[in-house]
């Protein structure tokens, strides 16, 4: 027994741990300050109300998972055995060439639970309907095989005209698709064309947030020359995209082929903002700053517009993953 | 700050006068009977002494009203714990209340039957502790902080509270905690 | 009693001896393995319960983000034994904790045992685990595993080696605490902003053990450093929400099977560390593996800390919304640093 005693007396020496009672001047009692590390937000809309626990904290990070999987069950619609989310080699962070850690980086966690109230009066009863887990902000490399993902996913393609107009095949009869190759290629090569992508169904080019496998261009959407005049807007304006094609230009590509993900704007170093993950038994709405996501039953990933930023050639050709272990099976 | 001062002398006694027990004497300890015990401690209930009659002289102005609800820092014991020579400190601040129990016993036991078969391969002694039915806590609080310095008289003091823990009334629990050594002395 | 007594005192010196000085780590090498076993008989416990009363178990000192006074109360907190019926059976339905052959226990460790070489551990484990007669290792997820069929760009070569695919199965021939061993264990909250309560939330568990969790501290570089485990398993985790009297309850969300095995830190090479700075804020670290050899890394991605979880199913009103799985997470590195919202 005498190791014991004289053991634990030893460990706390060794660490340092002094233990003190002292007076408190008047003084200095100014310098108290509470810190809001902790903050809890209870919000109401409509029949709806959302506690909030929100952590001031930054994290950064690497770490890899051989598997996130979340909702593996029997869906409608769905193919069996498919789940919610299905991401293989998943990994927040990458590592440099030169050895060193790139971290992903979180701001501000917080945790979120939604109730919806079921009848009035005496009688009303609270269902909790949602759990969700966000970040203020969010910024790095998110890698992964995306094998299946429900959510809402939207990314912003951007690039030159020239790219895109390389990218056409038209048929030779095909006199608008020509005149529209000319235009991009030749006018707008230098111009900076803009697209919006979305989680989608690639037999048909409707969104499909479900269990997703393919990103694109929905039906209907247009590209854009955001610092173009009205009357380019205009012109690329009528032509749309439809059934994932557009001049000829395939728009729906497999998540598969995005083996790494920018989260944030990695030319300016912006973060994203307002992404989560979270669970439904129904269909809720989660609110940041004012704005409403829909959030399908079941599991559920959000990454908001600017969220995620690809040029028309990764978008094409996909993305390269990077290396998320320092012996990684996808270099060594 | 009485009861604290009271309490840190209890504490500062018996730590002077550790020495280990040798083996030797250890063996010839016999276990007798039990201990019945209750306590009842009171942590700054009203504010220490020093609240009324500390001293005012040098800016230690430690006259205040140290009501039960009052959560002026100066009515409260404080603890602060240092894990890294260089680092900051993790403090316990303005601890009051009481805290009050009947009925903790101790006494030493032979095991060697029941607890589903585990008992008669155990077959030795265990030092053990009956829990007391009722822990009562009387506006018990203290505040979890993080501070550059142990003491807030410490030049540049600076403290940043994060939460505050309170308990006030009964605790219903029973049992026996049993104690005994492991390993290879 | 005699012989306890410097156990009671423990507690007195940590505290009485204002101006310590550090023992030189030599001295602390020849440390000897001897512990302290816990273990808890015909246990239950209670708090928090009849708020109407006065009783009160609460945190203060938050607010919500316009600044107003947040209090997050506790209406009740137990540890029961089987068929607890949500905290309702609680004093005179007892349940040990921890067993004679596998209490929990608190040992300083000669660190050479554990690979931290020349010093001594202060470990608090909780009751061990064995190895699994399905699982073949201390962790109850029987895995089926698939080989890496991708590669990271096309044109180049495929990646090696398998990973996870699945979890095929629960192997709680791992556990050391029985069926009878296993308590539940309950919380009932709620929020009160500004002196407004609006819905309490309760939690509920049952069929819980810790087995296999542990804590290590050492100090080295003149601060306290550590190595976590956390391994719970539940039998179910029931979450339901009820108005703020804590009445007309809504539907039961259930998780059945939930298993949490996680390691945080590797020896020395990996340290977990929490620190306060001068600004006030905390920093817990998960120490960088950044700039090792190969051979660790080997050893580190086949047989470092790792973090598994698994929720057999989550069940509400009726419907089923499946298994969740995260697998093999190993934290190369993680930094939290506090700050001021």
């Amino acid at each position: 027994m005498k190791a014991v005693v004289v053991g634990i007396a030893l460990t706390l020496l060794a660490a340092h741990t002094h233990a003190k009672l002292e007076p408190i001047a008047d003084e200095e009692l100014s310098q108290y300050t509470g810190q809001a590390f902790l903050q809890i937000d209870n919000n109401n809309v409509g029949n709806m109300d959302f506690t909030r626990f929100t952590f001031g904290m930054d994290v950064e990070t690497l770490l890899t998972s051989d598997l996130v999987e979340l909702g593996r069950y029997e869906r409608s619609g769905e193919p069996a055995g498919s789940s919610d989310i299905r991401i293989n080699d998943f990994a927040l962070g990458s590592i440099n060439a030169d050895g060193s850690i790139n971290p992903f980086k979180i701001r501000d966690p917080f945790v979120e639970l939604a109730y919806e109230t079921v009848g009035s009066g005496a009688n009303a009863q609270e269902n909790l309907v949602g759990v969700r887990l966000g970040f203020g902000e969010a910024f790095g490399k998110l890698t992964g095989n995306i094998e299946y993902l429900t959510g809402n996913i939207e990314v912003e393609i951007y690039g030159k005209g020239s790219y895109l107009a390389s990218q056409m095949s038209c048929s030779w009869w095909d006199l608008v698709c020509a005149g529209a190759k000319g235009l991009v290629g030749g006018t707008w090569a230098n111009d900076d064309f803009s697209a919006q992508a979305v989680l989608i169904n690639p037999s048909n080019g409707e969104p499909d947030g479900i269990r997703a496998t393919h990103v694109g261009m929905q039906d209907g959407q247009t590209l854009s020359i955001p610092n173009g005049s009205g009357f380019t807007n205009f012109l690329l304006g009528i032509f749309s995209s439809s059934n994932c094609e557009l001049l000829n230009v395939q728009t729906c590509f497999p998540l598969s082929i995005y083996r790494t993900l920018d989260i944030g704007n990695r030319d300016t170093g912006a973060p994203a903002q307002g992404m989560f993950m979270s669970f439904q038994t129904k269909t809720v709405t989660w609110y940041d700053g004012g704005n409403g996501t829909n959030a399908t039953q079941g599991a559920f990933m959000n990454i908001p517009n600017g969220g995620i930023r690809t040029s028309f050639q990764e978008a094409f050709d996909g993305t390269e993953r990077v290396r998320t272990k320092f012996l990684d099976p996808y270099y060594d | 700050m009485k009861a604290l001062i009271l309490s840190c002398a209890l504490l500062i006694l018996p730590a002077l006068a550790l020495e280990p027990l040798d083996s030797q004497a250890l063996a010839e300890v016999t276990g007798q009977g039990g201990v019945y015990l209750s306590g009842d401690l009171t942590i700054n209930d009203t504010g220490g002494p020093l609240n009324r009659d500390g001293p005012s002289q040098n800016g230690y102005s430690w006259q205040t009203a140290c009501g039960v609800n009052t959560t002026d820092k100066r009515c409260g014991g404080r603890i602060a714990v240092n894990t890294d020579q260089s680092g900051g400190w993790l403090v316990l601040d303005n601890i009051r209340g009481r805290f009050a129990f009947e009925g903790l016993t101790l006494t030493t036991r032979r095991i060697d039957s029941g607890f589903d078969g585990d008992g008669a391969n155990f077959n030795r002694d265990v030092m053990e502790i009956g829990l007391p039915d009722q822990l009562d806590y009387n506006d018990v609080s203290f505040t979890i902080a993080n501070s550059n310095a142990p003491r807030p008289t410490d030049a540049g003091f600076q403290q940043t509270d994060i939460m505050t823990l309170n308990i006030n009334g009964t605790v219903n629990q029973q049992g026996n905690v049993l104690l005994f050594p492991t390993g290879a002395p | 009693m005699t012989k306890w007594l410097p156990l009671l005192v423990l507690g007195c010196c940590i505290s009485a001896q204002a101006d310590l000085v550090p023992v030189d780590d030599a001295a602390l090498g020849e440390v000897q393995g001897a512990g302290l076993g816990v273990v808890f008989e015909n246990f239950a416990f209670e708090a928090g319960e009849s708020v109407s009363a006065g009783n009160r178990l609460d945190i203060s000192g938050i607010t919500n983000s316009s600044g107003q006074p947040v209090v997050l109360g506790v209406s009740q907190f137990y540890i029961a034994g089987s068929g607890s019926n949500q905290g309702a059976n609680v004093i005179g339905n007892p349940v040990n904790l921890g067993r004679l052959a596998y209490p929990f226990n608190l040992e300083l460790v000669n660190g050479d045992v554990l690979g931290i070489s020349d010093k001594a551990i202060f470990e608090f484990t909780a009751p061990s685990r064995l190895i699994g007669q399905s699982s073949g290792n201390d962790s109850m997820l029987v895995l089926a595993t698939e080989n890496r069929t991708e590669r990271r760009f096309p044109g180049l070569p495929v990646a090696t080696g398998s990973r996870v695919d699945r979890v095929t199965g629960i192997d709680t021939s791992v556990l050391t605490s029985r069926e009878g061993e296993r308590p539940d264990m309950g919380v009932r909250f709620d929020v009160n902003v500004s002196g407004t309560t609006t819905q309490s939330l309760q939690s509920h568990i049952t069929g819980l053990a810790v087995d296999g969790s542990y804590v290590r501290l050492w100090g080295d570089n003149n601060e306290m450093i550590g190595n976590l485990g956390i391994k719970a398993v539940a039998d179910s985790l029931t979450f339901f929400a009820c108005n703020e009297d804590g009445n007309n309850c809504g539907d039961n969300v259930v998780f059945t099977d939930f298993i949490i095995e996680s390691e945080l830190g590797s020896g020395e090479d990996q340290p977990v560390t929490f620190e306060v700075d001068a600004s006030g804020n905390f920093t817990v670290e998960v120490g960088s593996i950044a700039g090792k050899s190969n051979s660790f890394y080997q050893n580190y991605y086949n047989n470092g800390p790792r973090t598994d979880v698994y929720i057999g199913d989550v069940t509400v009103a009726g419907q089923s919304f499946g298994s969740t799985t995260i697998s093999n997470l190993q934290i190369q590195y993680l930094k939290a640093t506090s700050r001021d919202l």
